[in-house]
């Protein structure tokens, strides 16, 4: 057997696994009450600076909810995010945005979500519309979703993740201060979530 | 050199605004011959155009957020010019003090979920004591001397420094909008004093401020010991002057100036010290 055979036999039998592998996370989750894991969930966001000069993402350290996986039409995601657990890496920049010209993270302890419908493909993509309250203001938005995967933890325990991405006006939710100079009006979200069945 | 682009709306919304507006009224209340709630009129007006020009699309009229609050609160001050011709002096403090108060109250409401009954009370009745004390200070010789509407000025502006570069934009440019209104003021009976300052105007301005200072320290992080020195700043004036009766002296230019710099002392230090906590906090 000469050497090029046999690395062209490897080659596909990577790619098969490769191939099975994604197959195992995309295929649907096993249904059930699920509690987000806080350790290995973050909410992130991402925002024009100045009027748009550059882009600069911060993110919600504290973050909780519950999953009810079922079939899509029965399934729902609940999410609560701490505005006082913002993290931008930089002390000066979270003490104002947490500060009345944005978040006001006093008066609105926590931003949350529900979700209203649900739609996921066989490849475990789709959407989840539903309720974001922010800054005293719940509005209706959509956002992307994608199953990541499922699989057992080191317990035993049942995981799924999914990463549900979108936009938001920060007017839209009475965030106007400082649009575009300081922050453009366009936020960009991004929701990792790891969640534990019950 | 800041860009012109990032500096010109704020001079515009904080200082041009507010100064251009409380001119206005007082020059049109002293051609109409207006009665002395003017110059009280004259720094809501002025307040109130700022405070719009700076937060025009967040404002509920049903208040929301602790700040929307300010114009009602900017009108209640307003409410203060009958108030201030109660010739009871016990009724007088008495509504001064519930003014005061529920100025006090309103700020704190909206964060009474978090913070507790025992440290919103607190607060609350804190921040009216104060307003009620400096309000009565100022009142007293609100319309014999032109230091009131100055050293309020002073505080304020100062005060939209420290907030500017430690805490809250917003609040500080509103603050800087009180002291421009104020300022107007001043300028307005320069070289002689065509509109007096008057009790209503003190009480107007006071609750403005109060509410601004309560609101940084509740919402935006604003420390109190940054309060404490603004205290201190406005218990220079009856300081200088219960020394000068002492002395028998009289309160002229020199009075003046020897109360402005003491008065600035503390409020410089509140300056250098936000300044130095947000370069400490790595400023951006």
């Amino acid at each position: 057997m000469s050497i090029t055979a046999i690395s062209s036999r490897s080659l596909i039998a990577v790619a098969g696994l490769a191939l099975s592998a994604f197959a195992s996370a995309a295929a649907t989750a096993p249904s059930g009450n699920y509690k987000i894991d806080p350790a290995h969930s973050v909410a992130y966001f991402e925002v024009g600076h100045m009027g748009g000069i550059s882009r600069f993402m911060g993110r919600f350290n504290d973050m909780n909810g519950d999953l009810v996986l079922d079939a899509p039409a029965k399934s729902t995601i609940k999410v609560e995010i701490k505005t006082a657990s913002i993290d931008t890496k930089h002390e000066g920049l979270d003490k104002h945005l947490k500060s009345p010209d944005f978040f006001n993270a006093v008066q609105f302890p926590s931003l949350t979500f529900n979700s209203t419908a649900i739609s996921l493909n066989g490849a475990g993509e789709g959407t989840v519309a539903g309720n974001l309250s922010l800054h005293g203001v719940t509005k209706p938005v959509t956002l992307k979703l994608k199953q990541i995967g499922s699989g057992k933890g080191m317990k035993g325990e049942t995981r799924v993740g999914y990463v549900a991405t979108g936009s938001v006006k920060r007017t839209d939710f009475g965030m106007g201060y400082g649009v575009p100079g300081a922050a453009t009006d366009e936020v960009d979200l991004r929701i990792n979530i790891e969640a534990i069945k019950q | 050199m800041p860009d012109p682009s990032f500096f010109l709306p704020l001079i515009l919304q904080s200082a041009l605004i507010p100064f251009g507006a409380a001119l206005a009224v007082l020059a049109a209340a002293r051609a109409l011959r207006a009665g002395p709630g003017a110059p009280a009129l004259a720094v809501a007006a002025g307040f109130l155009a700022a405070y719009f020009a700076i937060l025009h699309g967040q404002w509920s009229l049903l208040p929301k957020a602790a700040l929307d609050w300010l114009p009602w609160i900017a009108l209640a001050g307003l409410a203060s010019a009958p108030a201030e011709r109660i010739a009871n002096a016990a009724w007088r403090l008495a509504t001064r003090l519930a003014l005061s108060v529920a100025v006090g109250a309103l700020v704190v409401w909206p964060a009474f979920a978090g913070l507790g009954l025992q440290k919103a009370i607190l607060l609350a009745g804190t921040a009216g004591v104060l307003m009620c004390a400096v309000w009565t200070y100022m009142a007293r010789s609100a319309d014999s001397r032109r230091t009131p509407p100055w050293l309020l000025a002073l505080v304020a502006g100062g005060a939209a420094l420290a907030l500017m570069l430690d805490s809250s934009q917003s609040i500080g440019q509103l603050s800087g909008a009180l002291a421009s209104a104020l300022v107007a003021g001043v300028a307005f009976n320069l070289p002689r004093v065509r509109m007096a300052f008057s009790p209503a105007a003190a009480g107007t301005a006071v609750l403005i401020l109060g509410a601004l200072l309560a609101n940084a320290v509740v919402y935006a992080g604003f420390p109190p010991g940054y309060i404490a020195l603004l205290v201190g700043a406005l218990l220079v004036d009856p300081l200088v002057r219960t020394l000068n009766r002492l002395r028998s002296g009289s309160e002229g230019a020199g009075t003046w100036a020897l109360t402005t710099v003491l008065t600035a002392l503390p409020v410089g230090a509140m300056v250098f010290l936000a300044a130095k906590a947000a370069s400490d906090a790595g400023g951006y």
